[in-house]
Order: C-alpha cells, then structure tokens, then sequence
C-alpha cells in the first residue's frame, strides 16, 4: 500500500480508492476534510479488524434479496419446466388440456417413441450431428489454433486479421448461415453446385438436400462453417496456456517442431480438447435450429435429430406427452455423458493453470 | 527472406480467407441485379452490383421484423442485466446459506438444452395468456442468458477491489447504495460487455421466438429470414438482401468488440 489516509477507525484508505471515490462520491471527500484524519505515510502495516464486522452489526445486509429475482425466473423458466416435462412424459397430454394433467398412462410414451423410431432419430443425432461435427471442429480447430498462433503471421502484424476472417462464420446468426449454404448450393443458381457439377461429384439437377446423404454432408458442411471459429477459439486457449519456457526446453534439447508438437503441446492441450469436445457435444446433441432450417428433418424424416423430432410431436402432432418422453430422453443422455465425463474434467482444471473460462 | 515471408504469410491467410468466403459471397452475391442472379451469374462483377434488391426487400414486411428484433432483444438486456448484476455482485461479496446450492443450480442451468425448454415454456405461457405477446418473449430471452451473464459478472466483480466496498461503508452507505453508487460505475465496461452478449445471443436466437411469436406482424429477423428460405428453391433476390440485413448487428458487433469477446472466451488467457 502507498499513501493512503486514515480514517478515524483505523482502517487505511488507499489514495487511488479515494481518488475513485471521491469523484463519485460527495461524501468521501467530506471525509477527507475533516481534521480528524490524518495524512500519513503506510507501508504494509497489518489492517486492524475491517470496519465491516462492526458496519454489519448495526445496519445487517441482505444479500439474499438481492439473488431472489435471478433464482425466481430461473425457477421458473428451469425448474418448473423441468419438472412438468418429466411429469409429463408419463401421461397422456393434448395440446388442449394441459390446463391440468392429462391422465397417466406409465411408459406408454416410452413405448411410443421407441417403437417409432427414435433409434433412428439418435443414430442420426449422436453420429451425424454431434460426433461428426465435433471431430472435424476439434481437428480443424487445431489446426486453425496453430496457425493463427504461428510466429510468420505475428511477425507481419497479420495475427489480428487472420483471427478476424476466422471469426467471420461465428458472426453470422445460424439462420444467415443456412441461407448462405442454401445459397451457395442451389441447385440451379449455386456455385458452389456448379463447382460440385464440374467436378463430377453431383449429378446435373439434383438436389443436394433431396437424398438423405448429401443432406447430411450439407448440415455437416453448415454446423461445422458456423460453429468452427468458437472450438477454434477454446482450443487457442489452451494452446496459449502452455508456457514457453517448456517449448524453449524442448529446442534446447534439439527437439524438432514436429517434436515439439508431439511431446509439449499435444499433451497440454488434450485436457483442453475433452472438456471442448464433451461441452461441444453435449450443445451439439441437443440442437434444433441448423437441421430444422435446412432439411425440416426431412426428407421423410431421415435427417430427424432429437430436437426436430421433440419439436414435430409437441407442435405439429400436439402429443405432449410424447414429446416430454423424447425430453427426458435427451436430459438422461446428457447427465450420463457428463457423468462419465466428470473425472476427465477434474483433471483439466488442473492443467488449465491460466483464468478458467466461463463456458467450461 | 522478406518475400518468402510474405510468401507464407499469403498461404497462411488463404485458410482463414476461404473460411470467410462463403459468407463474403453471399453478400457480394445480394448486391447482383435479378437477371444476373438467374443467370447464376459471378458477383465479381462488380461492374454490375445494385442495391435494388435492398430497396425490394426493404419494402415487403422484413424491416418491420427487424424492429420485432430489436424490441425484444433489447429490453431482454436490460432485464437480463438488472437481474444477474445485483446477484453477481451478492455471489462475490458475500456467502451466505445455500450459496453453493444456488450456484451449483446456476451452472447446471447453463448446460440446460433450449429444446427440452421449449414445450412447457410454450404451456405455461400460453396458460399466462403470454405466448404471442413480446413480453412472454422477453421473459424468456432474460431467463435463458441470466445463467451466463451471472457467471460473467461475478468474475468480473470479484476483480473490484473489496477496500472500495469497505470505504462505502465507512461512508455509512447501505449495501444497495454501495452496489448503485460504487460498484456499478466502476463497471460500466462490464456491463456493456455482457449486455453485448446477451443481444447477441437472442439476436440470433430462432426457436424461441419461432415457438413463441408466430403471428406474421410480430416474426423476429430470424425468423422471417427463415420464412423466406421456405422449403424448396426461394427468391434470392430477396432473400439474400434479408440475409445480410439480418446480419448486421451481429456483424457490427463482434467486428468492434472482437478483441473483448476473444478474450472472454478464452477466460482472460490473452493477457492485456
């Protein structure tokens, strides 16, 4: 502590608090002028007791009122909903009577949706969307991550607009980035149809989205262009916490970068990658606007994924109990891959030495 | 040496440029006149580029969506933040019974998927009177980005130095004076910065507002966008003037607060 003043309590006022203070504070500067306190030199002396044990007694805080808004909406908005949908799931409930509950009819939801298809559903979701997705994103996330660290680029100043053109597609709202995709693979109007036409790997007049696998490899194309700046940007992270003393080490110790990738950054970074990979996963899983917007889940429900299958029985089939079914569903799935998980996390915590970030 | 610097630096760029591309075209792509793009002409005529799709667009319904947008994004922020900031500030200073109960809820709340929310949310709306109304909307927008922004917050607030607090207090001033007249001037960067994010998160949101506002005259920017896409071919020429349009704020945005964002993202591992 440097200068600073003393209040009568005996607590020490550093001189930038008081600065801070007394520019938004009338009252401070009050303080300030009265004789009683005293201009004095403090040099790490220990604080006596803080003021505020004493303050609390005669004026007590509420805290809790001040968190009482929050835990009511998410209450509301989470919990309630939480609970009425695994309510839900056992009964049987139309768009039209939810006023109370409609009448319990045990699994038979259950049964409903298994024997409907919803093995085909979660194939589509947990293989298509979700792992495809996420390995390609974490991939060429890396790669992305390590080229914009390379020292070429932040010699020539360029660091900052490589960054910037990879943010491009994270800008862009995921609605924009369907149309885009659309665009570019319009049957008749796209270039990118044409390119694929030159090519020879689309047939002429075709529509890509007509034929279950090209859809996927569409949806595959739009998930991964839009979401691939923010994995890049995790993953960048990780790669910057690994200190360079541990790269100059390695040089020192004639490690070529290919080493040097091998057994200094790898090893950092993997931590780093599960928690990316599992938390990417687990928002992956559970989406519902890039399929909706690009296919419906269709054609004839083969690119169905868990949140276009929820949304058709809630709204369009107005089977709410079906849909609660297919909810409780994608929550179980998502608790027993985090539990599965969890220990893989615990580690990573303590290898991610620098700052924590707030999605992990 | 200097030119096969710049040599690799061109390569280098060419990855991040053809991620940039696809959109790049699209916008490049809204400015060709009609004929051009039934033509599937290049946009990189740019002898050729008009704004007559903008002014087409412009005048069918799409503007009256972006207000849409706006009025429920905006007040969303607001509520969003006069909710999370006086919690965060709760969570820093003080503990108290069940802290690590409603925190554990919180961050349990953030991994909540929107889909599993989406039908009892509906219910219970429509039960309030409150689906198709923008308040309902709002309400929704604030809950589903309160979880983040608490936690935003009270990283932040955690780095303001408690002596101000105690001076307050010296001062004689409440918790609520302290928390108005101390912590939330100093901030204001803060602030902005999560009120940023939370626009931004339901600016781009779709299945909300796809869900809760259906009536053609109250459709936000997404979810028009979405209409005009429709389910097989489209008008490009309106579409994707709307595209870009639709765009923009997002655009702007990051473009200005990029530094902020990378760094909130990264959790502050980009030092300075």
């Amino acid at each position: 502590m440097g200068v600073g003043k003393r209040a009568e309590n005996g607590n020490v006022i550093s001189h930038e608090v008081l600065v801070t203070l007394s520019d938004r504070w009338p009252m401070s500067r009050t303080v300030a002028n009265q004789q009683r306190v005293q201009l004095e030199l403090v040099e790490d002396r220990p604080r006596k007791p803080s003021s505020v044990e004493r303050v609390k007694s005669r004026r007590p805080s509420r805290p809790h009122l001040l968190i009482v808004p929050l835990v009511a909406l998410l209450v509301s908005f989470y919990l309630v909903p939480a609970a009425y949908t695994l309510a839900g799931s056992f009964q049987e409930i139309s768009f039209f009577d939810f006023a109370g509950l409609g009448e319990w009819v045990g699994l038979s939801n259950y049964r409903t949706i298994l024997s409907e298809g919803l093995g085909r559903v979660l194939t589509n979701t947990a293989v298509w969307l979700t792992a495809t997705t996420v390995a390609i994103r974490i991939c060429a996330g890396l790669g992305l991550a390590l080229l914009l660290e390379s020292a070429v680029l932040r010699r020539y100043h360029l660091t900052g607009v490589a960054r910037l053109l990879v943010l491009v597609p994270w800008m862009v709202p995921p609605v924009v980035a369907v149309a885009t995709w659309r665009w570019l693979l319009d049957p008749s109007f796209g270039v990118l149809t044409s390119l694929l036409r030159g090519v020879g790997a689309v047939e002429a007049g075709e529509a890509v989205l007509a034929d279950p696998s090209t859809a996927w490899a569409v949806i595959i194309a739009i998930v991964v262009w839009r979401e691939l700046p923010l994995t890049t940007l995790m993953v960048l992270a990780g790669l910057q916490s690994v200190s360079n003393d541990l790269y100059e080490a390695a040089s020192v110790d004639g490690a070529s970068a290919l080493n040097r990738f091998r057994y200094v950054t790898l090893p950092h970074v993997m931590p780093v990658i599960a928690v990316v990979a599992l938390v990417t996963s687990m928002w992956t899983f559970n989406n519902f606007s890039y399929v909706w917007l690009t296919t419906r889940g269709g054609p004839g429900g083969t690119t169905a994924v868990l949140g276009t299958y929820l949304y058709t029985k809630a709204f369009i089939e107005f089977d709410i109990g079906a849909a609660s079914a297919i909810a409780v569903f994608g929550m179980s799935l998502l608790i027993l891959v985090f539990a599965a998980y969890y220990p893989i996390w615990r580690r990573s915590s303590r290898v991610r030495a620098q700052g924590d970030t707030p999605l992990l | 040496m200097k030119t096969s610097g710049l040599v690799k630096c061109g390569i280098l760029l060419a990855v991040p440029a053809a991620l940039a591309l696809p959109f790049i075209w699209t916008v490049l792509s809204s400015f060709l006149p009609r004929e051009e793009l039934l033509r599937g002409g290049s946009p990189l005529q740019l002898g050729k580029l008009t704004t007559q799709n903008y002014a087409l667009v412009l005048g069918t319904g799409f503007p009256r969506s972006i207000a849409n947008s706006f009025a429920v994004t905006l007040p969303g922020a607001l509520i969003s933040i006069l909710i999370t900031f006086p919690a965060a500030y709760a969570f820093s200073r003080f503990t108290f019974r069940f802290k690590g109960l409603v925190l554990a809820g919180v961050l349990f709340t953030q991994l909540f998927p929107f889909v599993v929310l989406i039908t009892p949310v509906f219910l219970a709306l429509s039960k309030l009177g409150l689906v198709n109304t923008r308040p309902g909307l709002i309400a929704t927008y604030a809950a589903i980005t309160s979880p983040l922004a608490v936690f935003l917050f009270i990283r932040y607030i955690d780095t303001v130095p408690r002596e101000l607090d105690e001076a307050a207090r010296v001062d004689g001033a409440t918790m609520l004076q302290t928390l108005r007249r101390v912590i939330v001037p100093i901030s204001l960067p803060a602030i902005a910065s999560v009120g940023i994010y939370v626009f931004a998160t339901t600016w781009i949101d779709y299945i909300f507002a796809f869900a809760l506002l259906t009536r053609p005259e109250s459709r936000t920017v997404q979810v028009e966008l979405a209409n005009f896409i429709g389910e097989a071919g489209a008008e490009w020429q309106y579409v994707l003037p709307a595209a870009v349009l639709a765009a923009i704020p997002t655009i702007f945005v990051f473009s200005i607060f990029q530094r902020g964002i990378v760094q909130n993202i990264s959790g502050g591992a980009v030092k300075g």
